[in-house]
């Protein structure tokens, strides 16, 4: 009979790095894997022999460099590419290029409107000071209101006070950023209807919210969650990581196996082993029972619930909260291998910011419909389109002069009004996107040698997310912080004894890759009687 | 020199309801104040007037919903002539397929609810007494003046906060946490099955404001609602309509000493050393007083009224971020009889009426608000002041007020076309359940966004003076520097719907600005 201390299930990033700081922290860890490969949502796949990407996500990195360094994941041959942040082009041949580099950002402001480039200081500033407040929030393990002991109610107080003492101002900021709509939150620092657009493109991208949704301004500040204070004044970077997402998982994969943890790939868990409530073990779809002190599942917190338990065992009236988590698809990939590098011509030569990647901006009020033609379940019409050609940065993904385009679109619901995705509207949609590009790169069509597309349906058979979610619940502000997954669940233990959540469906969720994992490490090992040190220090 | 005539203790400009109550409790602590008004009526947007020869109607606003009980006693308004045509008005949600149902408990009204659906019965009243207790938790916070930042204050009340939350119990506190930040929506998801009582809970929370069902952010705004609403246990219909309460005022003002002046403009306020002097009115006429008191839109107050160089380039930013959004038309019509409501009871006539069939057709208006079109239905609340209150109109006519929510300030086309289409489309609505509505009507009116804010200066036609979002509440409204009524200008005070606890017809920014001008001492 197989045990260990703890195993995870699901090799995804969350459960990966879970795994590797329990396994740095000398527990006994075992993560099982469903496929061949390490990474779920990062896997990548050979589109056409030779050429080699991303499958499901775009193929920028979002693993926290600090993660990255506290694992020591340089070890194990993850390196990472700081390239200037992506251009945005427009219907009519208009473009803005994110530079890292100050002087060309604001001269590529000016271009458009000469007071945005005044306006870029200030929205960077408080772009990277609203990411750094987050930062530091995250750094501590949430609280839970809920929780009613003396002693938690007493903390929630000293919280209440901490933040109801801020100045006034500083609370009216942090109340806009978080609760006033992107586009609105825009008007406020930008002149130039392009720039608003350009910027907006960027941070919905995968979202569940339009333009004029309240509280979606707070995606702004995602592109500078890589970003330092210091830097170099310009836009965010995309950060890039050799060999794509996959290099991330395998890297982590390989961190396990050297601080002394297993893995075990192309094992389904079916089941977990339930003793007098509490988890015991897990049972594989071929009948082998592994038994553990804890079990932690990356699987989004539908797919844990819902598939790998009896309802029969769980609390009443459990089954049906994990029912009303909201888990939507939004997004849609499709994977392109490219005989040769296709032309941008409204952009310079050799424009820099082209290896970041390409987005299709369209007008607020376009990119307002789009959103509204996801909510209602029709078939994309103009949805918002961001192209990464990681072959660029990264030569060895595709052959010489050859190239590999990881295309991801937005606002593209699970399910139509009238019925699931066919096939014909599977093509009818590829046809679209690829019209969209090639509207802007002559002769582009000639060029595709391979096309693949995954919609939502797609996505959840292959990868396991529910509805497609890639943020594993929808991030809006109901179901984060001390709400994520639930009220009372949000310190990573669930009502089953022993069984912990690992996954994006737990707290921080989409705001920071790696987060839950991080957290639910430290949750286990403080329950296993071992410290984690991570930067978020030693949980209650 | 200034004649004695023109100098007062204090100087409120604008009378609209909020000024009115400024005016009057100054003036019954003794002072000798001035209230100007620009346009020839009194009372802003709660006005009576007719809607064609003898038809008489409250031209914009309607109801009176969330007027404490305090201030109509203070002001001894019912002695001033405030009479309620009717107290506490039901609010009927009509029925395609006439089982139209009473939002309030009681049995009666539950066995309506039942032949919808077996368990809403149980979950409305389950869904009223939550809420109730939601409204109880945050409702402090609104009904009484900010909190002094100082530390031994805050802590208390923070304290009492904390308590009253912990108060409610752990499934009901784990449902506040969830639903508190998101959509009305998604909590009346999670609690109803018709979709019936779903659109017409939303529309009840959501009428006057800019966002959709399935904003985040619209579980608060109806709490927030209901939190002030219970101030008063409205809606109440007033006699001669709301121009019968802001006659009142006037008159409790008057009985007080308060000098009232119509038609007239105040064209800038008087400023030296930093300290308020006074006004200057269109007609180059200055009026003195050591303190002043505005009811208008903070940013008209302070950069238009006080001008944008005594004030420091930070506020003058906040105040131009201030959002307004104008969401709501007005239809008036005169009707030569009462139209026929399939299902609807007699007595039932005078209540409040929505019209909301569900979350989807008000999310699907609120999209094509969004962009500017019309809806194909549109979500309203309705009432026939008449059936309750006889004197408005000739003997057996009737006057619909009819508030229609998601209407934007421009539409695709122009209001030009638009107008007839969308008043074609408001009977359309209705007429599914009063087919003979259009028999009826023998006249009408239509207040668009663009009118109602030329009309009553109010900005895109939004009720409020400054949406009521999180970000523009409490300590943020008008905006941080300005959240306690007083200004950086010595002596000068906003108070009007833009300060705290905001708008819809309370009073209070009115009650608090005048008691903060008193304890002050600024009259002296």
């Amino acid at each position: 009979m197989q045990r260990h201390d703890a195993i995870v299930i699901g090799g995804g990033l969350n459960g990966l790095t879970a795994a590797a700081y329990l396994a740095r922290a000398g527990v006994d860890v075992l993560l099982v894997e469903r496929n061949e490969r390490l990474g779920s949502a990062a896997a990548g796949f050979d589109i056409h022999p030779g050429f080699c990407m991303p499958r499901f996500t775009l193929g920028t990195s979002s693993l926290p460099v600090q993660t990255a360094s506290e694992l020591e994941l340089s070890k194990f041959g993850l390196r990472f590419l700081r390239v200037d942040g992506g251009v945005s082009l427009m219907e009519d041949g208009r473009y803005l290029a994110n530079y890292r580099d100050g002087l060309m950002m604001r001269r590529e402001l000016s271009r458009h409107a000469a007071k945005d480039a005044d306006a870029w200081t200030r929205f960077r500033r408080d772009m990277l000071r609203a990411q750094l407040s987050l930062r530091d929030a995250l750094a501590h393990p949430m609280r839970d209101p809920s929780r009613r002991t003396l002693a938690a109610i007493r903390a929630l107080l000293g919280d209440a006070q901490q933040f109801a003492t801020k100045p006034v101002p500083e609370l009216h900021d942090l109340t806009r950023m978080w609760t006033m709509s992107c586009g609105d939150f825009l008007g406020s620092y930008f002149a130039s209807d392009f720039v608003k657009e350009h910027l907006a493109a960027k941070a919905l991208a995968g979202t569940t919210f339009g333009p004029r949704s309240p509280s979606s301004a707070r995606f702004l500040m995602n592109p500078f969650h890589s970003e330092t204070e210091g830097a170099l004044d310009g836009a965010p970077a995309s950060v890039i990581a050799v060999g794509g997402p996959q290099a991330v998982a395998d890297a982590l994969g390989a961190a396990i196996l050297a601080y002394g943890g297993h893995v075990r790939t192309e094992a389904e868990v079916t089941d977990v082993i339930l003793r007098d409530g509490k988890a015991r073990g897990v049972a594989l779809a071929d009948g082998e029972e592994i038994y553990a002190d804890a079990v932690l599942s990356d699987l989004d917190l539908k797919r844990t619930f819902l598939t790998l338990f009896p309802w029969k065992d769980l609390p009443k009236g459990f089954v049906e909260r994990v029912g009303r988590f909201r888990m939507r698809g939004v997004t849609a990939k499709i994977n392109l291998a490219l005989d040769a590098m296709p032309a941008f011509p409204a952009l310079p030569d050799d424009c820099p910011a082209l290896k970041g990647g390409l987005r299709l901006a369209m007008p607020l009020e376009t990119l307002e419909q789009a959103f509204d033609d996801w909510r209602n379940h029709l078939p994309p019409r103009t949805p918002l389109i961001e192209v990464l050609i990681p072959s660029m940065t990264d030569r060895s993904l595709a052959p010489v002069g050859k190239h590999v385009m990881s295309v991801a679109v937005h606002y593209v619901p699970e399910i139509l009004h009238d019925g699931a995705w066919t096939q014909s509207r599977k093509d009818e949609f590829t046809d679209l996107v690829i019209r969209q590009i090639a509207g802007h790169s002559p002769g582009f069509k000639e060029l595709i040698l391979a096309v693949e597309t995954l919609v939502s349906p797609d996505i959840e058979s292959e990868v396991g997310l529910t509805a497609g979610d890639f943020e594993q619940g929808e991030m809006s502000l109901d179901q984060m912080f001390f709400n994520r997954p639930m009220p009372g669940l949000a310190g990573y233990e669930t009502p089953v004894g022993n069984f912990y959540l690992c996954s994006g469906s737990a707290h921080p969720g989409a705001l920071e890759t790696g987060g839950a994992g991080a957290g639910a490490a430290q949750r286990v090992a403080a329950a296993l009687g071992r410290n984690v040190v991570t930067r978020r220090g030693v949980n209650a | 020199m200034i004649p004695s005539d023109h100098q007062f203790d204090a100087i409120v400009i604008g009378a609209g309801h909020n000024g009115l109550i400024a005016a009057a409790y100054l003036g019954k602590a003794g002072k000798r104040v001035l209230l100007l008004e620009a346009a020839t009526r009194l009372g802003g947007a709660l006005t009576t007037a007719e809607v064609s020869p003898d038809y008489r109607v409250s031209t914009a606003a309607h109801l009176l919903d969330a007027l404490p009980r305090r201030v109509e006693k203070d002001l001894k308004l019912a002695k001033h002539g405030l009479r309620f045509a009717a107290r506490q008005l039901q609010t009927i949600v009509l029925d395609r397929d006439h089982n139209h149902i009473v939002l309030a408990p009681g049995r009666s009204n539950l066995d309506i609810l039942r032949r919808h659906s077996t368990t809403d019965a149980d979950a409305f009243v389950t869904y009223l007494a939550r809420m109730k207790s939601y409204a109880a938790v945050l409702g402090p916070l609104l009904q009484d003046a900010l909190p002094e930042i100082v530390p031994e204050t805050l802590s208390r009340r923070l304290r009492r906060l904390v308590w009253r939350a912990e108060r409610l119990g752990g499934e009901k506190l784990e449902n506040l946490m969830r639903q508190l930040p998101g959509s009305i929506g998604d909590m009346l998801n999670d609690t109803f099955e018709t979709p019936l009582i779903k659109g017409a809970l939303a529309l009840d929370a959501l009428m006057g404001s800019g966002e959709g069902p399935y904003s985040a952010g619209t579980a608060l705004t109806a709490i927030t609602r209901l939190s002030l609403r219970s101030m008063s246990k409205g809606p109440h219909s007033i006699e001669g309509g709301l121009g019968g309460f802001t006659d009142a005022l006037a008159a409790a003002a008057a009985s007080y000493g308060v000098v009232i002046r119509a038609a007239t403009v105040v064209k800038r306020i008087l400023i030296s050393d930093g300290i308020v002097r006074g006004v200057e009115t269109h007609t180059n006429e200055i009026f003195e007083a050591p303190s002043v008191l505005s009811s208008a839109h903070p940013r008209e107050t302070m950069l238009d009224l006080v001008g944008a160089k005594y004030l420091d380039a930070g506020l003058v930013k906040k105040l131009t971020e201030i959002t307004d959004t104008g969401a709501t038309a007005k239809l008036n019509l005169s009707l030569d009889g009462l139209p026929t409501i399939q299902g609807l009871a007699p007595q039932e006539y005078g209540a409040r009426i929505l019209v909301a069939p569900s979350l989807a057709a008000l999310d699907d208006a609120y999209t094509a608000f969004k962009h500017g079109n019309i809806a194909s239905d549109i979500p309203m609340e309705v009432t026939m002041p008449s059936v309750v209150d006889a004197p408005l109109v000739p003997p057996g006519q009737h006057v619909m007020s009819i508030v229609m929510q998601y209407v934007p300030y421009e539409v695709n086309g122009g209001w030009e076309d638009g107008r007839d289409r969308l008043v074609d489309r408001a009977i359309e609505t209705l007429s599914a359940y009063a087919p003979d509505l259009r028999q009826r009507i023998v006249a009408g009116e239509l207040m668009l966004p663009p009118d109602i804010e030329s009309k009553f200066g109010l900005v895109n036609g939004g009720w409020y003076h400054g949406d009521m979002r999180l970000d523009q509440l409490l300590s943020f409204r008008p905006a941080p520097a300005l959240a306690r009524y007083a200004t950086p200008v010595k002596g000068l005070y906003l108070c009007g719907a833009g300060s705290h606890p905001g708008g819809g017809i309370c009073g209070l920014p009115g009650q608090y600005a005048a008691r903060l001008v008193l304890s002050e001492g600024g009259c002296a």
